[in-house]
């Protein structure tokens, strides 16, 4: 028998299901026994990581890692259980050994390696951004435009079970007329790769290279800015920026810390920071509303009410955490089936990192031959953005941003 | 893992590719940590143990080799080192909040692992893997081989400051120093090119007040040592029979020779083993019981 508070806090997440959650389901997971084979390419620090996770998917098999580095092929490997290692695409490709790819090579390869991969007929998974120029971008969307397969980029953002479940707060109204949005990230590292081969150095370190990268605005600000494109529905016009180097004097062009402000047609801005010189707060999006804001941590989500929105009856019984003057209301996933269980706290904080829920998008999709979480034609108007701060950043001048 | 790691490169190279490399290394433990965190409900060893009495899970070549590597350590402490002890860690209140009276089922004889289909199985529903005694190990040896790869001569890392592992010397020649315990008159361990492991009970205690290192013979804490400690090449290793050593209280004939090992037995006496161990260890008051 259930005590009182036990059966308000089933009875809470059945009226938040009824008020405020249109959509189940927040966690699209693929068929166990679909075994698609996924390829590999790019064996680096975001290649292993893709495979860790690609690892703990039922529903998917690494098949091959491509890296033209034998020793980050080989430690590629390491990360799969019986992969088989190239170092070219096109072998990799040819050889018949896999369904789809998952793309992670340095951004400004993206174009030439996806269309290769579109071309050859396999669901193709790109790294987020999509690419370093607009005009690369367009070359992606237009090969995708003839793909056979399912063509899926990495904005992790629209897979993120929490980010979906705040989205449907956002869109029922319950943050009501936005007010400014803010975003950051943090993260005390020297963006650095080191190499055994001095040879490498360069192309090991591309993100340090002004011919080639974004820059903190680009590479991490896409990802960001396009979770408030996906909560919107708009895009900004037009973005201001500046850079500095706070930490990593080592010689480096592109700024270690970065700040930008995107400016909507009506007048709405976002705020963006990025550093590498310091990790307060670490990486975030925030929506400011007349009503609520809602705070989005990768893996958590919170909502803060203000004082004088009304009050829906289920977050009475939420669970709530203090950020010093400020109470947060904890966004969990799947509350109503956990708080019907008794297992609501257990639901806090994403088991999984983003990316895990990105490619389970991305391999189901494949599998079941449903449209991706995010297009291409989506990140290619996210990287449009991004492009656009990193160039504010670098010039000082005010960029307009087309889409 | 949980728990501070501290790296030192000393190098003349210059300060950015250091630390690059230093960044490196941590990433690896990093990533190791959310790979074999018993607390993290993403980690594959959280994987394994959802399936556990169902079904095999997959693993990657990396976690194989751990998983191969432990079963040996195992076979080699007579059974004293087992990963397999997450449940009972769990009933004792090591894991969150202690569990019923009743004696879950536990230990490596409930592990079968498929090295063709790369692939492990914990054949009982009651049974929990909990890398926690070899863990930090493992992770500062594949850290330690990334720098390695990437130039790195001279350095020392520790984790927690119960897993240290050197590579080779401090830039003066002279091998690295660590005490073996924060007592004034516990010996210090000099190493070059080698790991050093100690566990002891009071690492971490529960709310009764038992020491976290469980004998798998008897499934309780053990009380067989104040302090076991090992010196060897692979941290991972030393990691596995200091705890071994602590649960025994003795150093085992099965133990190789190369391995150097010391124990603060409950007397207060501090007792060294193996062919190098007068080298290795130094200082305190082992001197007069070498």
């Amino acid at each position: 028998m259930k005590n009182r508070r036990e059966f308000l806090v089933h009875a809470a997440g059945g009226l938040a299901a009824a008020a405020v959650l249109p959509e189940l389901g927040f966690v699209r997971l693929p068929d166990r026994s679909a075994g698609l084979r996924v390829g590999v390419i790019g064996a680096g620090r975001q290649g292993r990581t893709i495979l860790g996770e690609l690892t703990k998917l039922d529903g998917a098999e690494v098949a091959a890692v491509c890296d033209i580095d034998e020793r980050r092929m080989q430690s590629g490997l390491r990360r799969s259980s019986g992969a088989e290692g190239f170092q070219s695409v096109t072998e990799m490709l040819s050889s018949g050994k896999v369904d789809a790819v998952a793309i992670a090579t340095p951004t400004q390869t993206h174009a030439d390696v996806a269309k290769e991969c579109i071309d050859a007929g396999v669901h193709t998974y790109i790294d987020g951004p999509l690419c370093n120029t607009s005009e690369k971008c367009q070359e992606i969307v237009t090969a995708a435009r003839g793909a056979k397969g399912v063509v899926a980029s990495g904005l992790q953002g629209r897979s993120n079970p929490v980010y979906k479940l705040a989205r449907t707060f956002f869109r029922s109204d319950s943050v009501r007329d936005l007010v400014g949005m803010r975003a950051q990230h943090c993260q005390k590292t020297s963006w650095r790769t080191p190499a055994s081969d001095p040879a490498r150095e360069k192309a090991l370190n591309w993100r340090l290279d002004p011919e080639v990268t974004l820059g903190l605005a680009g590479e991490w600000g896409t990802q960001q800015f396009d979770v408030f494109h996906w909560y919107t529905g708009r895009y900004p016009v037009k973005v201001t920026g500046s850079g500095t180097i706070r930490l990593h004097d080592d010689g480096r062009e592109i700024a270690d810390t970065v700040a930008c402000t995107l400016t909507y047609e009506d007048g709405a801005t976002i705020q963006y920071e990025a550093t590498l010189a310091n990790s307060y707060e670490g990486t975030y999006e925030l929506l400011r509303g007349t009503n609520a804001a809602i705070k989005l941590g990768w893996s958590h989500g919170w909502m803060f009410k203000e004082a004088d929105a009304p009050t829906q009856g289920w977050e009475v019984y939420a669970n709530r955490q203090q950020f010093h003057n400020d109470e947060g209301i904890t966004l969990i996933a799947d509350a109503t089936k956990l708080a019907s269980q008794g297992k609501l706290k257990e639901g806090i904080g994403l088991p999984n990192p983003a990316l895990y829920y990105t490619l389970a998008d991305f391999v189901a999709a494949a599998t079941n031959g449903e449209a991706p979480a995010c297009s291409v034609e989506e990140a290619a108007r996210a990287t449009a953005v991004g492009i656009a701060a990193h160039q504010a950043v670098v010039s000082g001048q005010e960029q307009s941003i087309s889409v | 893992m949980g728990t501070r790691f501290e790296l030192l490169i000393a190098s003349d190279g210059p300060a950015h590719d250091l630390r690059a490399a230093g960044e490196e290394a941590l990433d690896v433990i990093c990533d190791w940590h959310n790979r074999l965190s018993a607390f993290d409900k993403g980690s594959i060893v959280n994987l394994i143990n959802q399936h556990a009495g169902e079904r095999a899970v997959r693993v990657d070549r990396d976690m194989l080799d751990l998983l191969i590597a432990c079963s040996k350590w195992d076979e080699e402490t007579g059974g004293v080192f087992d990963i397999a002890l997450g449940s009972l860690m769990s009933q004792l209140g090591f894991r969150g909040q202690a569990g019923s009276n009743s004696t879950p089922a536990f230990g490596m004889s409930y592990l079968e692992i498929n090295e063709e289909e790369s692939a492990v199985f914990v054949t009982h529903p009651e049974v929990r893997l909990d890398f926690g005694a070899v863990a930090k190990g493992w992770a500062i040896d594949e850290a330690c081989r990334v720098l390695q790869e990437l130039g790195v001569t001279n350095a020392l890392l520790h984790g927690g400051t119960s897993t240290a592992k050197a590579i080779g010397s401090r830039p003066d020649g002279q091998p690295w120093q660590v005490r073996t315990d924060a007592e004034t008159d516990a010996p210090v361990v000099f190493l070059t090119d080698s790991a050093l492991s100690v566990s002891a009970p009071r690492g971490r205690l529960n709310e009764a007040g038992q020491g976290h290192v469980i004998d798998p013979r008897t499934g309780e804490p053990t009380r067989g040592a104040q302090l076991g400690g090992a010196a060897v090449y692979s941290a991972a290793e030393s990691d596995a029979w200091s705890t071994a050593l602590l649960v025994l209280g003795e150093r085992p004939g099965s133990m190789r020779d190369e391995i150097a090992s010391i124990l603060h037995t409950p007397a207060g006496e501090w007792s060294l083993g193996g062919a190098s161990a007068p080298d290795v260890f130094r200082g305190g008051s082992t001197d007069q019981k070498v």
